[in-house]
C-alpha cells in the first residue's frame, strides 16, 4: 500500500505534489486568452461579482495589501488606486505566465509605484508575520492542494483585525439553476475553450474544480479552523459565486 | 413591507448601469458636477426600505455607487421606494426633501447639498449630442429637442389644471378653494365657541362647588 497523500484534481484522484504541476500546465496554456475568456465564459459577469468584493475590503490609504492568485491584476488595478503613493499592493501568482501577463497589463495601463509582483505558493507565503491589512483571493482557493494549509499562512501574514477575502466559484441550491450551470459548464465550457484558446481539457479541469471545492458552509468553517474570526459569506448570483470574510482576531 | 432581497449581482449590475448613466449626464451640467465633487469624501447612504435595498453614493471626482460599505455613512435617507420617485418627480427637490416621508440620519447638510445639486441638474443635451453627430445636426436637434421639451413641460401643466377643474366643476366632487376656506372658517369659529364655552361651564361648575 502507498503512503502518497492524494488530492482532486478536477474529478480524478492525484497524488499531492502531482496537483501543483498540472494546475500550473492549465493556467500557462489559459493565460494570453485569460480575460478575453473570463468576459466570454461569464457574459462579464466576473467583473460584478470583483466589483462586489472591494465593496468589502474597506481599503484606506496607506494599506498594505496582498492580492494572492491575483493573476492579470483585476483588483489590484483598483487597490492600487485606493492605497495611494503611501500604501503597497503585492500581486502575487504561483503562476509565472500568469504573473507576467498581469504585470504587463498593469505597466500597459501606467500603474506602478505601489505595486510589487510576487511569485509565490500560497501554502508558503514569502512575507513576515503581521505584513497586510487586506487580503484577496479571487478565484484562486479551489487550485491550492492544501486549503487549510494556505489560509492558516493568510492569517499569519495578516494583522491584528486585518480581514481575508475570498471570492470563488461555490455551489447552488437552487435545483433549475444548477441544472442549467451543469449543462453550461460541462458543455458549452470547454467547447468554448476549443474554439477560443484551442485547449478544450484546461476548461473541463475549470468546471470539474468548481464541483469539488468545498460548499460555502464547508469553507466557512475552514475559515473559524483557520483562525479566523466574524467568519461569514454571501452569495452571488444564486450561489454560483461566493464571498467569504474573515478577520483575524 | 420590504420585498425578497434582492441577488447581489443583479444589485451591482443596477448600480454599475445607473453610475455610468448619472456619471455620463453630469459630464455635460458641469456646474451641478462641481458642486457634487465640493462633497468628496463623504458617504451618503439610501435606504430604500420597500426593497431592502441600500445604496451608497460616494462623492468624489466621480460619483460611485455601492451596495455595501465597511465604514459608515456620514448621512441616511431612509423612506419606501414611493417616497424617493415621489421626491425625484419634483423640480426643488430641497423643499421636497423637508416635507417628504423620507428620515434623514446624520448630516443633514450632505442630503441637502445632495438635494440641491440636483435640484439644478440641467444637462446640456446639445454637447452630449455634438460629440456624436457634430455641432450643426446637434444645434438643430438640440432645437427640436428643447421645443418638445416645453411643451411637455406646458402640456403637462395644462392637463393638471384641466384635471383639477372637471373634477371640480364637471363632477362636483370637491368644493371650490373659496368655499372650502369658507367652510374651513365657519369650522373654526365653531371650535373657538365651543372652547369658550366649554370654559365658561369649567368656571361655573367651580363656583358652584365653593361652600
Amino acid at each position: 500500500m502507498s503512503d502518497d497523500k492524494t488530492t482532486h484534481f478536477g474529478y480524478k484522484t492525484v497524488r499531492e505534489e502531482e496537483k501543483q504541476g498540472k494546475v500550473a500546465e492549465v493556467f500557462h496554456n489559459v493565460a494570453a486568452k485569460y480575460d478575453i475568456m473570463n468576459d466570454l465564459m461569464s457574459f462579464g459577469v466576473h467583473r460584478l461579482w470583483k466589483r462586489f468584493t472591494m465593496e468589502f475590503t474597506g481599503v484606506r490609504r496607506g494599506n498594505h495589501v496582498l492580492d494572492i492568485a491575483g493573476g492579470t491584476g483585476d483588483l489590484t488595478m483598483k487597490f492600487s488606486d485606493q492605497v495611494g503613493p503611501e500604501g503597497k499592493v503585492v500581486l502575487a501568482d504561483i503562476n509565472d505566465s500568469m504573473l507576467k501577463v498581469g504585470r504587463d497589463r498593469l505597466l500597459d495601463k501606467g500603474y506602478s509605484g505601489n505595486i510589487e509582483f510576487v511569485q509565490c505558493n500560497a501554502q508558503y507565503l514569502p512575507f513576515e508575520d503581521n505584513s497586510f491589512d487586506v487580503i484577496t483571493m479571487a478565484f484562486g482557493l479551489r487550485n491550492v492542494t492544501d486549503k487549510d494549509m494556505a489560509l492558516r499562512e493568510f492569517n499569519r501574514v495578516l494583522k491584528p483585525g486585518g480581514r481575508l477575502l475570498v471570492l470563488e466559484f461555490s455551489h447552488t441550491k437552487n435545483p433549475l439553476l444548477k441544472k442549467a450551470y451543469d449543462l453550461y459548464s460541462f458543455s458549452a465550457l470547454p467547447m468554448m475553450g476549443k474554439i477560443i484558446a484551442n485547449d478544450a481539457e484546461s476548461y473541463r479541469y475549470l468546471a470539474e474544480s468548481i464541483r469539488m471545492h468545498p460548499d460555502q458552509e464547508t469553507l466557512k468553517g475552514m475559515f473559524k479552523d483557520a483562525g479566523f474570526a466574524n467568519c461569514e459569506y454571501h452569495n452571488l448570483t444564486g450561489g454560483i459565486v461566493a464571498l467569504h470574510k474573515g478577520i483575524k482576531p | 413591507m420590504a420585498l425578497k432581497k434582492l441577488d447581489a449581482t443583479l444589485v451591482q449590475a443596477g448600480l454599475v448601469s445607473f453610475e455610468l448613466a448619472i456619471n455620463k449626464a453630469l459630464k455635460y451640467d458641469p456646474a451641478v458636477q462641481k458642486k457634487l465633487r465640493a462633497l468628496a469624501p463623504k458617504v451618503l447612504a439610501i435606504n430604500i426600505t420597500t426593497l431592502d435595498l441600500t445604496v451608497f453614493v460616494q462623492f468624489g471626482e466621480q460619483l460611485e455607487l455601492h451596495s455595501h460599505q465597511e465604514q459608515p455613512a456620514d448621512a441616511t435617507l431612509s423612506g419606501e421606494l414611493s417616497a424617493f420617485l415621489n421626491l425625484a418627480s419634483h423640480e426643488d427637490k430641497h423643499a421636497a426633501l423637508m416635507k417628504s416621508d423620507i428620515q434623514i440620519q446624520g448630516s443633514s447638510q450632505l442630503a441637502m447639498g445632495l438635494a440641491d445639486a440636483s435640484s439644478h441638474l440641467k444637462i446640456d443635451w446639445e454637447a452630449m449630442i455634438s460629440g456624436l453627430t457634430g455641432p450643426v445636426i446637434a444645434h438643430v436637434v438640440g432645437n427640436k429637442l428643447r421645443a418638445f421639451s416645453g411643451w411637455f413641460k406646458n402640456t403637462g401643466q395644462k392637463f393638471k389644471d384641466d384635471s383639477v377643474e372637471y373634477v371640480r366643476d364637471e363632477l362636483q366632487l370637491t368644493p371650490h378653494k373659496l368655499e372650502g376656506e369658507s367652510r374651513f372658517s365657519a369650522i373654526h369659529t365653531l371650535k373657538l365657541d365651543a372652547e369658550r364655552l366649554e370654559a365658561r361651564i369649567a368656571r361655573l361648575k367651580a363656583r358652584l362647588k365653593q361652600p
